[in-house]
């Protein structure tokens, strides 16, 4: 695991337009799902350095791989939310 | 290795469960970073970090730990830091309880921490994104109140409700249920968990002003249908939203359209895009946070107003994932 990610993911794991204004929008309303859905998908960032993590999600699959690689496992502790929750 | 591990709070009653019930003994808050070795006996706890340099030596640190203690055979004291590595706190002595650690799951059985869906079950990702003085996504995306992923499940009995409100309208247009499009709602929103203008577990659960969706069909083909979505949503949450302070609030206002696919009974696709107006005050009391990793617990303080858009994108969940 990248350390640098880890520091920048850490920090971030615990942690303009006037609002009388009316909501800006799109120009033009996609005429199609996958139209709108391409639109959508280019919100999403291509690398942001939390996603770089590649959490497990089990506890017995990820005291096996610290057995194997002879490595610290590195528990994210949070409370009450879905194991593939992205926000924190 | 990293491990998400929410079941430290909540364990099952197995042998997994008790594993994480012994990294719980130790914990300092029921949130944290934990290093622990192979047979999952805590080496260091840490809640907060001097500075970012602290977080990269709290890892230094635990490898060095678990070189000393990489299993069960030699008895040591869990560490415990508020913040690392200047408030340290009583370590917790070694129970001296060697925990059976399976090397899977048993036949049959799913693994706790990614419990099985029912077949048909939407998982619906969320993405949003802060916008400039000339409406663009702003470029950092570090910060949750600037970019935010997020996901949630859309039940089989959400969308046969849904199903059976679209055949009795015809070809509509139609209003979509509540139970639906809160959902939609609830989940666009810029920030952190604590700041959920909805559903808020603070003080206050935050007020739905406006929720208002109808569909229309569109297309006359055979098979799946499909319906276009208009809707408006606004919510509002005060300075009693959890961890919040005077002067604290969340304001949404949210314009949205999009499609929804459905093949009799169920939802197959689900494509929406909300535009609008977003306003966060939080932890409006403190000052500026120089060094984020030194105020971990509650939050950064956040103070934002712009526009923001947001996209939602369904569908059903894979096989493994629902296997029932």
């Amino acid at each position: 695991m990248n350390r640098v990610t880890v520091a920048a993911s850490v920090a971030l794991l615990f942690a303009a337009v006037a609002w009388a204004q009316e909501a800006t929008s799109p120009a033009k309303k996609a005429p199609t799902p996958d139209a709108l859905q391409a639109e959508i998908e280019a919100l999403k960032v291509a690398k942001v350095a939390w996603r770089e993590i590649a959490w497990k999600s089990c506890l017995l699959e990820g005291l096996k791989e610290s057995r194997e690689k002879k490595k610290p496992a590195l528990l994210w502790v949070f409370i009450d939310r879905p194991i593939d929750d992205a926000r924190c | 290795m990293a491990l998400k591990a929410g079941l430290v709070n909540n364990p099952p009653n197995d042998d997994e469960g008790r594993i994480y019930r012994e990294i719980g003994r130790s914990k300092v808050v029921p949130q944290g970073i934990c290093a622990v070795n192979s047979a999952g006996k805590v080496l260091a706890w840490a809640v907060m970090f001097d500075d970012d340099k602290s977080v990269l030596a709290f890892l230094d640190h635990a490898a060095k730990r678990f070189a000393e203690y990489p299993d069960a055979k030699k008895p040591f004291a869990a560490q415990r830091y508020m913040k690392y590595p200047s408030y340290k706190l009583k370590d917790i002595e070694d129970n001296g309880k060697i925990l059976p650690v399976p090397e899977h799951h048993a036949a049959g059985k799913h693994c706790p921490g990614t419990p099985p869906l029912r077949r048909g079950t939407v998982l619906a990702l969320v993405f949003g994104r802060a916008l400039d003085k000339d409406a663009k996504p702003v470029a950092d995306t570090m910060r949750q109140e600037n970019y935010i992923e997020d996901r949630f499940n859309i039940d089989v009995p959400t969308q046969e409700n849904l199903a059976k409100a679209l055949a009795d309208a015809g070809k509509g247009p139609v209003k979509l249920p509540i139970e639906l499009t809160r959902q939609w709602v609830k989940q666009a929103y810029m920030g952190v968990l604590d700041v959920q203008p909805l559903d808020n577990p603070g003080r206050s659960k935050g007020e739905l002003k406006k929720c208002n969706f109808a569909a229309t069909e569109v297309g006359t083909g055979k098979g799946p249908t499909l319906w276009r979505v208009e809707g408006e949503s606004e919510v509002f949450i005060d300075a009693k939203m959890a961890n919040g302070g005077p002067g604290d609030m969340h304001a949404v206002k949210l314009k949205w359209h999009g499609f929804i696919e459905m093949d009799e009974n169920r939802m197959t696709r689900l494509v929406l895009s909300a535009s609008g107006a977003e306003k966060l005050k939080f932890q409006s009391a403190r000052g500026k946070d120089e060094i984020k990793v030194a105020s971990l617990l509650g939050g950064h303080p956040i103070d934002m107003e712009c526009g923001v858009r947001f996209g939602i994108i369904g569908a059903p969940v894979a096989a493994d994932k629902a296997p029932k």
